[in-house]
C-alpha cells in the first residue's frame, strides 16, 4: 500500500497519530503539501463521504474521520496557499425564533465542516433580521434552516422573506430542515433545497453549490 | 422488567448524586427564586438548581400516587392508578399532518380535524384523554389557543394540552378555568392537564417554567416530559438515555411539588433514537422500546409517580402495513412495561402524521392488550380443579358447569375477524381497512351530545377572541 492508501485508511478510521505521522513523513519525502491535501487528505474525505451516504459509515465515525483530518491539514496548512485552501461554501447557519432544538442543526453543521464547507452557526432562536446582518457580514452563499416545532416552521418562510426584502436572495441558496419539514413544505416557501436527514443536507448542500 | 430492583435502588443512588452535584439549568428568574427559597442551592449567573438528597427525597415523597383526570362530561374519569391494574390511553399530539380516511397522501392538518379528531376519540372506548394536533390554517400565534377551544367543544373526555408560547398557556389556563366550573372546581376535578417538558440535556427553558409555576398555581396535573435522543440529547446507550430522561423527570416533580406539595405529575418519557447511518430520529427501535421500557421502570419505582410514554405509533413514512405492525409493538412493549399511560395513538411517521383509521384501530389494540395485562386470579375455581377431578377420562368439558360459567371471559372484539373464509367471504366481511372505515363512518355519522352549555361555549369562545385580538 503506498503511504498516500494508507494515509487515506487512516483518516477513515480515525488514527489521528498515524496521520500526523505520514503526513510529515509524506512532506519529508519531497511530496508537495498540495499533493498531500488533495491527493491524502481531500481524497480521504471523498471516500468517507461517500461511505456515509451509502449508510456504510456512522455519523460518529465521519465525525471522528473529519477531526482527524482536520489534525492533518494542521501541519499542511501554513505551507499551503489561500487557493488552496478555498471552501465549497459559506455557510450560515441556525434553528429559526422560537425554536430551541439544535441537535439536528449541530450535526449539519459539523458534517458540512467536515465537507469543505466554512459554516457560520449562529445557533438558536434567530431572529430573520439577524439571519440577513450575517449573511450581509459574511458573504455567504448558503442560508441553512432548521426547526424542530411545527410551530416554528412558518418562521423559515419569514426568514426567506427577509432575505428577499434585504436584496440578498439571489446571493444564497437557501436549504432547510427538521423534523416536521419536508419537501413540499420546502418548495411552498420558495427554499433551494430540502434535505431530510443530516447526510442528505451534504449531498443537497454540494448539488446546489455545484449549481 | 429489564432492570432488577438493585439495579433500580443503584441509579437512585446515581439519580441524587445528580440533583445534588450536577444539578439543572432553570432559565427563569421567578422560578429560581421559589426554587432558592424551597431550599434548593441555586447559582443566579449560572442559572444552575442544585437539589440535595433529602429535598429530593421529601418532595418525591409529597408527589401523589393517586389522584383523577377528570373528564369534561363526567362519564370517563381516569383514576390514578387503573382501577383494574391496565392503563390508560392518549391520542397523539402535534401532529402537522392529517391523513384522511381513504386517502393515500396526508394534507396539514385543519381546525375542523380537530373537531373530527375529538369526536372519533370520544367515541372509542379504549382511548383515555386527547390532545390536539398542530393546525396549519389559523395564525401560530394563537393556533394552540383555537385548538383547544376546538378539543374542549368536541371532546367530553378529559383534554391534554400543549402551549406554544407564554401568552397561549395563559388563555389555556383561563379555559381550562372555565370549562372546568371555576378555581375550586377545577382544583377538585382537573378536566385539563398540560405538558411541561425539559430540553435534554438537563434544562428548562423559560416557557417550560411557566408552565410549572402557572399548572402548580390552579391544580393543573402535569405531564413531565422528557424527550431525549440517544447519541444526540443523551447518552447513546438504551439505559444511558433512559436514565437521563428519568433523572429530568425526577427535576421535574421535584420542582412541581416544591411549588406546590401534593401536585400530580405524570413522569412522562418519550425516547428516542437517533439513527448513526443519517441523523434521523426514530421512536419504533428496539433500543427505543428497551429503552422506554427501562425509562417507564425508573419513573415508577425510582421517581413514584405514574409513568407514561408513547405507546403506539411507528416510524414509517406512509399509513402501510409497518405502520401497523411497529404500533402494535410499541403498544404490546409498553403495556408489559407497566406504563399507567400509553400515549401517541393515532400517529405514524414518528408522530408528525395521524390518522382517524389508526386511532380506531389502536383503541382495539388497547383492547386486547387490557384483557393481557389486567391480573387474573388463579386458585381453585377458575383453575377447574373439581371438574378436572370429575371428568371422565377422555370426557368432555363443553357441557360442564365450568365452562359454562367462564365461556364469556374473553375479549370481544370488534373489528378483529375470526371467520372461515368461506365465510369471509359469503357474508362479505370485507378486509381490516374497511371495516376500520365502516367504523370511521358509523361514529362521523351519529349525533354526538353537545359536550358545552351554551354559556361556556360563549365564554370559552371570547378566550379564543382575546387571543386573536391581542396574539394575532
Amino acid at each position: 500500500m503506498s503511504l498516500l492508501d494508507d494515509l487515506k485508511l487512516n483518516i477513515e478510521t480515525g488514527r489521528k497519530d498515524a496521520v500526523l505521522a505520514e503526513v510529515q513523513q509524506a512532506l519529508d519525502e519531497g511530496m508537495s503539501a498540495q499533493d498531500v491535501l488533495q491527493n491524502g487528505l481531500m481524497a480521504a474525505m471523498d471516500i468517507v463521504g461517500a461511505k456515509m451516504e451509502s449508510e456504510d459509515m456512522f455519523i460518529p465515525e465521519v465525525l471522528r474521520a473529519a477531526k482527524t483530518m482536520e489534525a492533518g491539514l494542521g501541519i499542511l496548512r501554513p505551507l499551503l496557499e489561500s487557493k488552496d485552501m478555498q471552501a465549497s461554501g459559506i455557510v450560515v447557519i441556525g434553528t429559526v425564533k422560537g425554536d430551541l432544538h439544535d441537535i439536528g442543526k449541530n450535526l449539519v453543521a459539523m458534517l458540512l465542516g467536515s465537507a469543505g464547507f466554512n459554516v457560520v452557526d449562529i445557533g438558536i432562536n434567530v431572529e430573520p433580521a439577524v439571519f440577513v446582518e450575517k449573511l450581509r457580514e459574511t458573504g455567504a452563499n448558503f442560508l441553512g434552516m432548521s426547526a424542530l416545532l411545527t410551530t416554528t416552521m412558518p418562521m423559515m418562510k419569514s426568514t426567506i422573506e427577509a432575505v428577499d426584502a434585504a436584496g440578498l436572495r439571489g446571493q444564497v441558496h437557501v436549504l432547510i430542515g427538521g423534523a416536521p419539514v419536508t419537501q413540499a413544505y420546502a418548495d411552498h416557501i420558495g427554499a433551494d433545497g430540502y434535505a431530510s436527514d443530516a447526510g442528505a443536507a451534504i449531498k443537497v448542500a454540494k448539488e446546489l453549490g455545484a449549481l | 422488567m429489564f432492570l432488577t430492583d438493585d439495579q433500580v435502588a443503584g441509579l437512585f443512588e446515581r439519580a441524587l448524586t445528580f440533583a445534588e452535584t450536577k444539578g439543572f439549568k432553570v432559565e427563569h428568574d421567578g422560578l429560581l427564586a421559589a426554587l432558592k427559597a424551597a431550599g434548593a442551592s441555586v447559582d443566579d449567573g449560572t442559572q444552575i438548581a442544585k437539589f440535595g438528597r433529602s429535598l429530593v427525597q421529601d418532595a418525591l415523597k409529597t408527589a401523589p400516587k393517586a389522584f383523577t383526570l377528570a373528564a369534561l362530561d363526567g362519564k370517563n374519569d381516569l383514576q390514578f392508578p387503573h382501577p383494574q391494574g391496565a392503563f390508560h390511553t392518549r391520542t397523539n399530539t402535534g401532529a402537522t399532518r392529517w391523513l384522511v380516511p381513504g386517502a393515500t397522501e396526508t394534507r396539514p392538518v385543519q381546525l375542523a380535524d380537530v373537531n373530527t379528531w375529538a369526536t372519533v376519540a370520544r367515541n372509542l372506548e379504549n382511548i383515555g384523554f386527547v390532545a390536539f394536533p398542530s393546525v396549519d390554517d389559523v395564525p401560530q400565534q394563537y393556533a394552540d389557543v383555537a385548538a383547544t377551544r376546538h378539543l374542549l367543544g368536541s371532546l367530553g373526555k378529559h383534554a391534554w394540552v400543549q402551549p406554544y408560547s407564554e401568552t397561549s398557556l395563559r388563555s389555556m389556563v383561563d379555559m381550562a378555568l372555565i370549562a372546568g366550573g371555576g378555581e375550586d372546581a377545577f382544583r377538585e376535578r382537573p378536566i385539563m392537564s398540560i405538558i411541561g417538558c425539559s430540553l435534554s440535556p438537563f434544562t428548562f427553558k423559560p416557557m417550560d417554567c411557566e408552565v410549572f409555576m402557572a399548572a402548580t398555581k390552579v391544580g393543573m396535573p402535569i405531564h413531565a416530559c422528557s424527550l431525549p435522543g440517544a447519541g444526540g440529547t443523551s447518552p447513546v446507550t438504551p439505559i444511558g438515555t433512559a436514565f437521563t430522561a428519568a433523572v429530568e423527570i425526577m427535576g421535574m416533580v421535584v420542582i412541581a411539588n416544591l411549588l406546590a406539595p401534593g401536585h400530580p405529575v405524570i413522569g412522562t418519557p418519550l425516547i428516542f433514537t437517533m439513527d448513526m447511518r443519517n441523523g434521523r430520529v426514530n421512536h419504533s427501535t428496539p433500543e427505543a422500546l428497551r429503552g422506554a421500557s427501562m425509562a417507564i421502570q425508573l419513573v415508577k419505582q425510582m421517581v413514584g409517580v405514574p409513568a407514561h410514554t408513547y405507546g403506539a405509533g411507528s416510524d414509517s413514512p406512509i399509513w402501510d402495513r409497518q405502520a401497523s405492525v411497529e404500533a402494535a409493538i410499541q403498544s404490546t412493549v409498553i403495556a408489559y412495561s407497566g406504563a399507567e399511560v400509553l400515549g401517541a395513538a393515532g400517529q405514524f411517521e414518528t408522530a408528525t402524521c395521524i390518522s382517524p383509521l389508526q386511532l380506531i384501530l389502536d383503541n382495539e389494540v388497547f383492547g386486547l392488550l387490557k384483557t393481557l395485562v389486567i391480573p387474573k386470579p388463579i386458585d381453585d375455581a377458575v383453575l377447574g380443579w373439581d371438574t378436572l377431578m370429575a371428568i371422565e377420562h377422555g370426557g368432555t368439558f363443553l357441557t360442564e358447569d365450568h365452562t359454562y360459567d367462564y365461556c364469556r371471559d374473553v375479549w370481544g372484539t370488534k373489528l378483529l375477524t375470526r371467520v372461515a373464509p368461506d365465510v369471509f367471504v359469503t357474508k362479505n366481511v370485507g378486509d381490516l381497512d374497511s371495516r376500520l372505515m365502516a367504523r370511521y363512518e358509523e361514529i362521523i355519522a351519529a349525533p354526538q351530545e353537545p359536550v358545552l352549555s351554551d354559556d361556556v361555549a360563549a365564554a370559552l369562545n371570547a378566550v379564543v377572541d382575546h387571543a386573536k385580538a391581542t396574539l394575532g
